[in-house]
Formats: structure tokens, sequence, C-alpha cells
């Protein structure tokens, strides 16, 4: 039934159905305008990142192999708070000055992202094979929660012992990405 | 790689290095493409894990980005992204037109909210939605299965109306008579009863108008309709003013469910 609906989506979006395309924004965007508006944006910025998200959407279905897994709108959102997430990060840097902001091509921009998504799925499926005790260690380190309380609530006998657990939990991820052929793929890591 | 050199990534990446051990560790990246490997993906998790940074791949000639740009250039995407701008444009003016519209709801609505509340105490009412669900029936609605190439999109709808997936039945029926142009009206009652269980009472209204305005033989059954959707918004003087048209003549569809509802109702 989930696929049913998401092939609705997608077939839609890919052929330029202007019914379904207006489906998509009566039902998705208001949560998108309303988490922008939250998140120091205003209506135009949401505006530019779901256009952006939808279109990369339709760049992903033609040129790379892709399959949602979540529903559509879930989907979606996702990808429009990731979007969000680096131009913020373009922002802070613009007014610390304290980085290059390259001038890039309107196609690059899309492209980068693109592949800048798939390997936060990519992550995100590794993280999911973690331990549940490991995701929840990474969590609470990168919540900059205090040593001291990770050792409290973990049990710990020391901060260092937390400290190697952290790292160990890291490393372990680390592991599971750099097995992954898509990993490869995108960065050129390989 | 040894657990050591892991906690030199860690320290360069987190900026606790002092500048010597800085140079040192960089010099020994240049030379150590492994190493370099090994501190690109510990940033990269970094940032993942941290939510509130976002981290840029870095190479830019890349095959996949090349094969994304090629497709981003071309004329079928170029396009679609018009299409997307257009959608944007709609829902713009759309809900600018919405909310220019909310005032005078507002209002209304109060008045609404007022007689409703008067209705309710001085004038108990039966129970509309029980009766509404009574009389209700699907096989009451018209056949409307057709031979032909773009059936499908009409069996779609129908298919997608007995499983309640409202949204879904409206799209294709929608999209059926956008694509065919054919105006059968009988479809009109699916997607009347579409609207009156997205609770768009006006727009179902309408669309049994549409019916009951056509030449079909099944005209009729738009009275009955309209009758049910009223009783469902629990505009009962209404309901009853359309049943009473349905009275008037003992061959209009539904006539003697027709009376028996208007007996309920008064």
């Amino acid at each position: 039934m989930q696929n049913t609906k998401n092939e609705f989506y997608l077939d839609g979006l890919l052929s330029g159905d202007e019914i379904v395309i207006d489906h998509i924004y009566k039902k998705a965007f208001p949560q998108v305008i309303a988490f922008i508006k939250r998140n120091k944006g205003t209506y135009e910025d949401a505006e530019e990142v779901f256009q952006d998200a939808l279109f990369q959407l339709i760049a992903r279905l033609k040129v790379r192999k892709f399959e949602i897994k979540s529903t559509f709108d879930g989907y979606l959102f996702t990808v429009c708070k990731n979007l969000w997430r680096k131009e913020l990060n373009i922002r802070k840097k613009r007014v610390r000055n304290d980085g290059i902001v390259e001038l890039v091509s309107e196609e690059s921009k899309h492209s980068s992202f693109i592949l800048e998504q798939e390997r936060w799925e990519l992550f995100e499926e590794k993280i999911q094979q973690l331990s549940e005790n490991c995701m929840k260690l990474l969590k609470e380190y990168f919540n900059k929660v205090p040593y001291g309380i990770i050792v409290k609530k973990f049990n710990y006998s020391s901060e260092n012992v937390a400290f190697q657990r952290i790292f160990k939990c890291k490393k372990r991820l680390a592991n599971l990405i750099k097995k992954d052929s898509r990993y490869k793929d995108y960065t050129n890591h390989g | 790689m040894d657990e050591e050199i892991y906690h030199k990534i860690e320290a360069y990446l987190g900026g606790d290095m002092e500048p010597e051990q800085r140079e040192q560790f960089e010099d020994r990246m240049t030379k150590d493409i492994e190493l370099q490997k090994e501190v690109r993906l510990f940033n990269e998790i970094n940032h993942h894990l941290n939510t509130k940074t976002w981290l840029n791949i870095e190479n830019q000639n890349n095959k996949s980005k090349e094969q994304l740009e090629d497709y981003i250039k071309s004329e079928e995407a170029i396009v679609l992204k018009n299409t997307l701008q257009r959608a944007s444009e709609r829902f713009k003016n759309s809900n600018s037109n919405a909310s220019k519209k909310r005032y005078f709801i507002g209002a209304i609505a109060a008045i609404f909210i007022i007689g409703l509340i008067s209705t309710i105490f001085w004038n108990q009412s039966p129970n509309a939605n029980l009766l509404y669900d009574e009389y209700y029936t699907e096989e009451d609605l018209p056949s409307v299965v057709k031979r032909g190439s773009k059936e499908e999109q009409l069996t779609q709808g129908i298919i997608a109306f007995k499983s309640n997936d409202y949204e879904k039945s409206l799209f294709s029926f929608e999209n059926y008579l956008k694509e065919t142009q054919d105006n059968d009206p009988l479809i009109y009652a699916y997607i009347g009863f579409l609207h009156l269980e997205m609770g768009e009472t006006n727009k179902a209204i309408l669309s049994f108008d549409i019916l009951l305005g056509s030449d079909s033989i099944d005209r009729s059954k738009a009275l009955w309709y309209k009758s049910l959707a009223y009783l469902k918004a629990n505009r009962l003087k209404e309901s009853k003013e359309v049943l009473e048209i349905i009275m008037n003549d003992s061959l209009n569809f539904n006539y003697k469910k027709a009376v028996q509802l208007y007996k309920e109702l008064d």
C-alpha cells in the first residue's frame, strides 16, 4: 500500500503531472514552511527549499538507482530539513567569514546535495546497524552531554572508559560505512 | 592502524592539537593516503552526528556528479523545473486568496457557531449522522464502468473509492475527466460523495448539481444525494427542502425512502 502511494507521487512528479504536484504542495509544503520559519527562515526560503527538494528528487529518480523506503511525505520532509541545515551552515560561514564560500553553478548545487543526501542516508542506515547502546551513546555525546553525566547514565567506571566506548562505537560505524560500496561510489574515495 | 592514531585523528578534528603537532600530523597525512581517507571519514561521521552542521562533498570531479549534472541541464529537466515553479506560484496564490477569505469566514463561523448552539439547545433535532449512515448505501451509486483505453483511471477511482482511499480516488476521477474529456455526469456522483467524505459539503453539492443539471436518465439520483449531503452536514432544513422536491414525483429515485426520511426529520 505504501509503495503504491509512493509510486503515485513519484510517477506524477516524473511526468510533470500538475494535479499530483499541486497535491504534493497541499499535503507536504505547510509542514516545511512551519519548520523553516521555526528555524530562522522565511516563507521564501521554504519555497526555495521545497522546490529544490522536489527537483532533486526528480533528478535522483532519473539518474540514480533509488527507492523511498519510508512514506513519501516523510522522505520529502527529511530532505528539506537537510537542505535547510546545509543552507544555514552556508549562511553562518558567510556571516563569520571563516570559510571560503564558493559561487557554485545551479547544476553543481543540485548534484552536490543529491550526493550529500545519499551519504546522509547511507550513514543513517549504518547507524541503525549499531547496537542500541552504541546508538544512544553517540547521540548523547553529540548532543554535548558532559562526560560526567554519560558516565552515570551508562554506569561506566570513569570518564576515560566513557571516552573509550564512544570511540569504539565510532570506529565500528566507520568500518560499516567503509565496507559499503556506495560510499566509494559517491565520494570516489576508493 | 593502531589505536594511538585514532586518538590523534580525534584530536586533529576536534582542534585539540598544538600548532606544531598539527603541522606534523598534516605532513604525515600528505604522505599517507590511508590516513587521509580515515581522517576524511571520521570528519564526515562527526558532521553527520552533529545535527547542526553539514559537510559538503569534496570531490568535484566525480562521475556520478557529472551524470546528475547532464540530466539537470537537459531540456526535460528544465521543463519539469518550470512545472514545479508554476505549482509553487499556484500554491502561493491559493493561500493568499484563502487568507483574504479568512476574515469573512471567521465572522461567518462565529455566527454559524452561535446558530448551531441555539439549534442544539432550543431545537432537539434527530441525530443527522445516524440517519445518514442509515440511509446512505453504496448500492445507490450509479455504474460508470466503460470500455476504452482510458478506463484504467476510472476503475482505479472506483477501487480507491470502495477502499475509502478518498484522495487517490478523487485524483483518479479528476484525471480521467481531464484526460478523456468525457463529460459523463454520473462520475460527479462519486466526486460528490468523495468531497462529502472529506468534509467539503459545498463542493459535494456543486458536484451533485452537475448531475442534476444534465440530461442523464439518472439525474433524479442527484436529488437524493443532495438530501443526504445536507443531512450529513446537519443542514436539516435544506435536506428537507430537497426531499420535498423528490416527493413531488413518485418516479423520482428513492421516492419511498425520501418520504420515510422526511417523516423522520419532521
